[in-house]
C-alpha cells in the first residue's frame, strides 16, 4: 500500500486507496467494507491530480454561475423587501384616500403601483433565467466542480493544513442539473471534513453504469464521535452564510433529492467516516 | 356580530407589520411581533387562526419558527404564511419544507393576499385537509433520521 494509503487506512483496507492501488491496471473490483460492487466494464484509471495542476480556469465556469446566482439571490431579496413596502404602502393609501381629494393624487399612487409591477415582473424574470425548469438544466462535467470546490476549500493558508487529494476519472463524468447546487453540497461536505480534524481529505469520482459515486474519505475525524456524526453533513456556517435566513440544514438533502441523487456515510471502526454522493450519469452520456 | 379571527404577523421591519395592520385589521384582530422567538411565545398565547411569517428575521429565523410552530400540537390548526422577499424556487421549497401552507413572495397584492388567507381559513372550517396538506408537505421534504439516510 502506499505511503498515502497508510496515513488514511492505518492498515485498513478503504476503498479510495484500492482505487488507487488499482489504477496502474485501470481495473476495479467489489469493495469488501462497503459491499458495494463497482462496474468492473466502467474501466477509469484514477489519478491523484497534485494541487498545483490546478488552474483556475478550469472552474471558471462554474465560478461565474456561482457568483451569478449568489449575487442574484441577494439582489432579489433587496429589492423585492423594498419593493414590497411600496406597493402594500401605496395600495393602502389608494384605499384610504378620501374623495374630497383630486384625481390626479390618485393617479400618481396608480402610477407608482403599475411600476411596482413592472420592477416586480423584472425581477421574476431574473429568478426564472437563474433557475430554469429542471428539463433545462444542463449537463455539467462534475471534474469541474469538484476541482472549483477544492480550490475554494484550500483558498487561505489555514485551509492547506488539511491536505485535499483528488482522484478523477480522465473522461467527463457528466451529470445533469445545477453544478453551483452541486458544489454547494460537495463544499459542504468537504468543508466538514476538513473540520472535523482531518489531515487529509480525499475527493474521488467512482463512476458505475448509472451514476456517479462522490466519495469523501478524511481520516481521522479526531472530533467527530458516533454521537455527533450527523455534523458530517451539516452546512458549514462559513459557507453557508450569504444565504443567511435560510433552512440550510433542508437543503442539502432537497438539492440532491432533485437532482435524483442520493447520500450516504459509512462509519468504520477505526473512527472514519466516508461520505458519499451518489449522482445520476446524464441520460444522454449513457445512451 | 361575529368574532374576528385572529391574525398574527411576524416581521422585523415595521413598515411591513404597519401595512399588515393597514391591510388586514379590518378583517382580522391583529398582533404583531419582530422576532422568531416573540413570534413563539405570542403564537402560543394567543392562539391565531393565521400567522403570517417573514423570512429573514433576527435570532430565530423564520423558517426555524415555522418549524418550531408546527411542532406544537396547541397550533395545528393554525395556518403559516410565510411573506418573503426571498424569491428563488429553492428559498421557496425550503419554506414549504419548513410547513408552511402557502409561500407569497414580496410584492405582493393586498387583494391577493387577503384572498388567500380567505381561503385557508375556509379550507379549515369546511373541515378540508388543509392540515394533511401541510403534513405531506413536510413529509415530501427531507430532514427525517433514518438509519440509512444521512441525519440532517
Amino acid at each position: 500500500m502506499p505511503e498515502k494509503a497508510k496515513d488514511y487506512h492505518r492498515g485498513s483496507s478503504r476503498k479510495a486507496w484500492q482505487t488507487s492501488k488499482l489504477s496502474s491496471n485501470g481495473e476495479f473490483s467489489n469493495d469488501p467494507i462497503v459491499g458495494s460492487a463497482t462496474t468492473s466494464t466502467s474501466k477509469v484509471v484514477a489519478t491523484t491530480i497534485p494541487r498545483e495542476g490546478l488552474d483556475d480556469d478550469d472552474a471558471y465556469p462554474v465560478l461565474s454561475l456561482m457568483t451569478v446566482a449568489r449575487l442574484v439571490s441577494n439582489v432579489v431579496h433587496e429589492v423585492n423587501s423594498p419593493l414590497g413596502t411600496a406597493m402594500s404602502s401605496s395600495q393602502t393609501a389608494l384605499r384610504f384616500l378620501p374623495p374630497q381629494f383630486p384625481p390626479q393624487l390618485a393617479t400618481c399612487i396608480e402610477r407608482t403601483i403599475s411600476s411596482v409591477g413592472h420592477a416586480s415582473d423584472a425581477v421574476r424574470s431574473l429568478v426564472r433565467f437563474c433557475c430554469p425548469d429542471r428539463s433545462l438544466l444542463q449537463a455539467f462535467d462534475l471534474r469541474d466542480v469538484i476541482r472549483f470546490t477544492v480550490l475554494v476549500a484550500q483558498s487561505s493558508e489555514s485551509d492547506k493544513l488539511c491536505a485535499i487529494d483528488l482522484q478523477l476519472p480522465p473522461v467527463p463524468s457528466v451529470v445533469l442539473g445545477n453544478p453551483i447546487a452541486i458544489h454547494m453540497v460537495i463544499a459542504t461536505l468537504v468543508w466538514n471534513a476538513k473540520e472535523s480534524g482531518a489531515s487529509r481529505v480525499c475527493v474521488e469520482i467512482v463512476p458505475h453504469a448509472d451514476k456517479y459515486e462522490i466519495c469523501i474519505v478524511s481520516n481521522p475525524l479526531n472530533n467527530i464521535s458516533l454521537d455527533t456524526s450527523p455534523a458530517l453533513t451539516s452546512p458549514s456556517e462559513e459557507l453557508w452564510e450569504d444565504v443567511h435566513g435560510m433552512a440550510r440544514q433542508d437543503w442539502i438533502c432537497q438539492i440532491v433529492r432533485e437532482h435524483g441523487g442520493e447520500l450516504a456515510h459509512v462509519r468504520r471502526p477505526d473512527h472514519t467516516v466516508d461520505a458519499y454522493l451518489r449522482l445520476p450519469r446524464d441520460r444522454q452520456e449513457v445512451a | 356580530m361575529h368574532d374576528k379571527k385572529k391574525l398574527l404577523a411576524a416581521d422585523d421591519n415595521p413598515d411591513n407589520l404597519q401595512n399588515f395592520r393597514d391591510i388586514l385589521e379590518d378583517e382580522y384582530s391583529i398582533v404583531t411581533t419582530t422576532n422568531g422567538l416573540d413570534t413563539i411565545h405570542a403564537a402560543v398565547l394567543f392562539r391565531p387562526d393565521i400567522i403570517l411569517l417573514d423570512v429573514t428575521m433576527p435570532g430565530v429565523n423564520g423558517l426555524e419558527t415555522c418549524k418550531k410552530l408546527r411542532s406544537l400540537r396547541t397550533l395545528k390548526s393554525s395556518h403559516i404564511i410565510l411573506v418573503s422577499a426571498r424569491a428563488m424556487p429553492y428559498e421557496q421549497k425550503a419554506g414549504m419544507c419548513a410547513g408552511a401552507d402557502v409561500y407569497v413572495t414580496k410584492p405582493f397584492d393586498e387583494i391577493e393576499l387577503r384572498s388567500t388567507i380567505r381561503r385557508l381559513l375556509a379550507r379549515t372550517y369546511a373541515g378540508s385537509d388543509v392540515v394533511q396538506l401541510a403534513t405531506a408537505n413536510r413529509k415530501a421534504c427531507p430532514g427525517e433520521r433514518t438509519p440509512e439516510a444521512v441525519p440532517l
